[in-house]
């Protein structure tokens, strides 16, 4: 990807900048708002990491003109104010996400991978539909039956796995694999846990529909199409 | 009792009940005496009149006549002739001698009387009656005097207490204005009554120090909260450089651990900084709160897995339960905040808790209040004593251990802040924690 950082402090724009080089970005970085301003103006960014506090035009008003010229370059926020009014203003006035200072640089590759994810998706037939369910992963949104369902990030990423092996079992170390993203034993019930939230949404809250998540003791879990032979 | 008599007021009441008491009580045994001797005046002379009237009536001529004392009387009549002893022409039984028994006053008067021949004889008649009348009358006097002296007490007290009242008003205004502001006075100062008085002066003397109090503790927290930001920064840069140089390709497989160490240390400091700010806001009163409904469930969970990584590298196994029955753990609260509260609890779970013990994290309703709550729980290597202290700001439960001691303050502040404190729990070796939220809505 090509990303425009938008840092006044010299050190870290420059870490930041060989860490996106590392990790096979192309990144260009302007020192104050009017610079990044024109540089996201005359150059195709993927994404822009955007501070808030510089000098001249402050990130809130840089954020404001982007959209004012048009420009609908995702934009993430990295900034010291780290109160909720700010990450609250920050992503009204645009952003798709706050990170706050200091943050692991693992997490902001992270979520460039999310934008990244997005921006890869194609832009239609990418819906995952399973009976009267629906998840669509560009605009992550998720219904059954036709009503939304408002989910967490894990819940969405384990309903998106259960939904691509459709039929089939995901065991649990799979789950760990693809939504953990860590390949050992968690210590932890955690993915019973988040697998059970999702049925009370996905299942528990539509009394009247058949139940779409099993458990396959000693196995895994999938998501069975009710309607379809066995 | 003993508070108000170590009271201003009781010491007041008592002061002048004791004034009052002892003018009343000197006063009144003057009195006591005076009219004491004006009774017994009166009784003595109603006496001595009685006597002479009883002496007017001897005769000696032609024969010695004697009129008899009347209920309650006792009478001795003697004639003295010269050469000759004394001639007794009458006394009552018991009374021979002239000297009247315990409880009688008696009164002497003496005449001269001329017998038949005309020879004149001095006649000595004696009359006593009880003192029981006078003593009845004196002890009337007594008792109200009694009386007097009692009522006059407490009227003193009363007036005093009453007095003291109004007086010291001001002051009690003062006192619980002062409890009110607590330890970090914030814009409200003590009430100055217009009285030109001592109360007046001690008024603006304590707001003058509230001043200097205030200015102070925003100066400090101006400081923490100043760090706090410049810190970030720094923090930043040095977060990221160790971070890039971790990503390194051709990173020597001996640096990895090292670097791993730093960035653990890294974020620790990075969150110790935002427990300086959120402590000089707790203690300024000017944390922010954004309310808005939050799923407590999934919030536990988010926290839970962002810690997931320190369980494991620690050996402690994390255990999560749910309420499956509860449909709704929505609640009205700062999502951020809370985060906060639940990453310092299950941090120090995991500081606390003996080697691969296992922490619960759970996620219920609580039957009484139906509030929702998250509920942390751990084994414990030891007692941690006195629960409430936990909670005090800069208080360490380990000093040995890591960390500065502000987890539970802080987290405890917010949960004030969102509607209920921590309810701590030490119980068989196992303490728990429970974040209550009252219910969104």
């Amino acid at each position: 990807m090509r990303i425009l950082v938008v840092e006044d402090e010299a050190r870290l724009a420059g870490f930041v900048r060989q860490g996106l080089e590392q990790a096979g970005h192309t990144a260009d970085v302007a020192d104050n708002g009017a610079t990044g301003l024109e540089m996201a103006a005359t150059l195709p960014y993927d994404v822009i990491l955007l501070d808030l506090m510089l000098p001249g035009q402050n990130g809130f008003d840089v954020l404001r003109n982007l959209r004012e010229f048009g420009l609908a370059t995702p934009v993430i926020i990295m900034s010291a104010l780290s109160d909720t009014e700010h990450v609250i203003r920050g992503l009204d006035a645009g952003a798709i996400d706050y990170l706050r200072k200091p943050f692991a640089f693992d997490e902001l590759l992270a979520r460039l991978r999310a934008v990244q994810r997005k921006a890869d998706a194609p832009a239609d037939g990418a819906v995952l539909r399973l009976a009267d369910l629906a998840l669509d992963p560009v605009h992550r949104r998720v219904t059954r039956a036709g009503q939304p369902l408002r989910l967490t990030n894990r819940e969405f990423a384990l309903l998106e796995l259960l939904l691509r092996n459709a039929g089939r079992v995901v065991t649990k170390t799979r789950i760990a694999e693809k939504v953990w993203e860590v390949d050992f034993d968690m210590g932890s019930n955690v993915i019973e846990v988040h697998l059970s939230q999702l049925r009370r949404k996905l299942d528990r809250a539509f009394p009247d529909l058949p139940p779409l998540l099993e458990t396959v003791v000693g196995h895994g879990y999938l998501l069975r199409n009710p309607g379809a032979s066995a | 009792m003993k508070n108000v008599l170590r009271s201003l007021r009781g010491q007041l009441a008592l002061a002048f009940a004791a004034v009052f008491g002892l003018v009343t009580l000197l006063a009144g045994g003057y009195q006591y005496r005076q009219v004491g001797r004006v009774l017994h005046q009166g009784d003595d002379e109603r006496l001595r009149a009685r006597a002479t009237t009883l002496l007017d009536r001897v005769v000696l001529d032609p024969l010695p006549t004697v009129a008899l004392p009347g209920q309650g009387e006792r009478l001795r009549v003697v004639v003295e002739t010269t050469g000759q002893p004394a001639r007794e022409l009458f006394h009552s039984p018991g009374f021979a001698n002239a000297v009247p028994p315990a409880g009688w006053r008696v009164a002497e008067v003496s005449a001269s009387l001329a017998d038949a021949s005309g020879q004149r004889h001095p006649v000595r008649l004696w009359l006593a009656h009880s003192a029981a009348p006078l003593a009845a009358d004196l002890g009337r006097v007594r008792r109200g005097l009694w009386l007097a002296l009692a009522g006059s007490l407490a009227l003193a007290a009363a007036l005093a207490w009453v007095l003291g009242g109004r007086v010291l008003r001001p002051l009690r205004r003062i006192s619980q204005q002062a409890q009110r502001i607590g330890a970090a006075p914030g814009e409200e100062r003590l009430p100055v009554p217009a009285t030109g008085d001592e109360v007046q002066e001690l008024a603006l003397t304590l707001n003058r120090m509230l001043d200097r109090l205030a200015a102070g503790n925003k100066l400090q927290d101006n400081f923490l909260a100043a760090a706090a930001h410049e810190l970030r920064t720094p923090l930043a840069v040095v977060q990221a450089g160790l971070g890039v140089v971790q990503q390194a390709p051709d990173l020597p497989a001996h640096l990895c651990p090292v670097l791993a160490t730093q960035l653990e240390e890294m974020q620790r400091l990075s969150r110790l900084v935002d427990d300086f700010l959120l402590v000089s806001r707790l203690r300024a009163d000017t944390l922010p709160l954004a309310r808005r409904p939050v799923a407590l469930d999934e919030l536990a969970l988010g926290v839970a897995d962002r810690l997931l990584p320190r369980f494991r590298a620690a050996g402690r196994p994390l255990h999560l339960a749910v309420d499956e029955q509860v449909a709704d753990f929505t609640v009205s609260a700062d999502a951020d905040k809370l985060t906060t509260v639940l990453l310092n609890l299950l941090e120090n779970a995991l500081r606390h808790a003996p080697p691969s013990a296992a922490v619960h994290l759970t996620v219920g309703r609580e039957p009484a209040t139906g509030w929702p709550y998250a509920e942390v729980s751990n084994p414990l290597r030891q007692s941690l004593g006195d629960l409430s202290r936990l909670t005090t700001a800069h208080y360490q439960a380990d000093v040995l251990s890591e960390g500065a001691g502000l987890g539970l303050w802080i987290s405890n502040r917010i949960a004030e802040l969102h509607g209920a404190p921590l309810a701590l729990r030490e119980a068989e070796n196992q303490f728990s924690a429970r974040l209550r939220l009252p219910p969104a809505g």
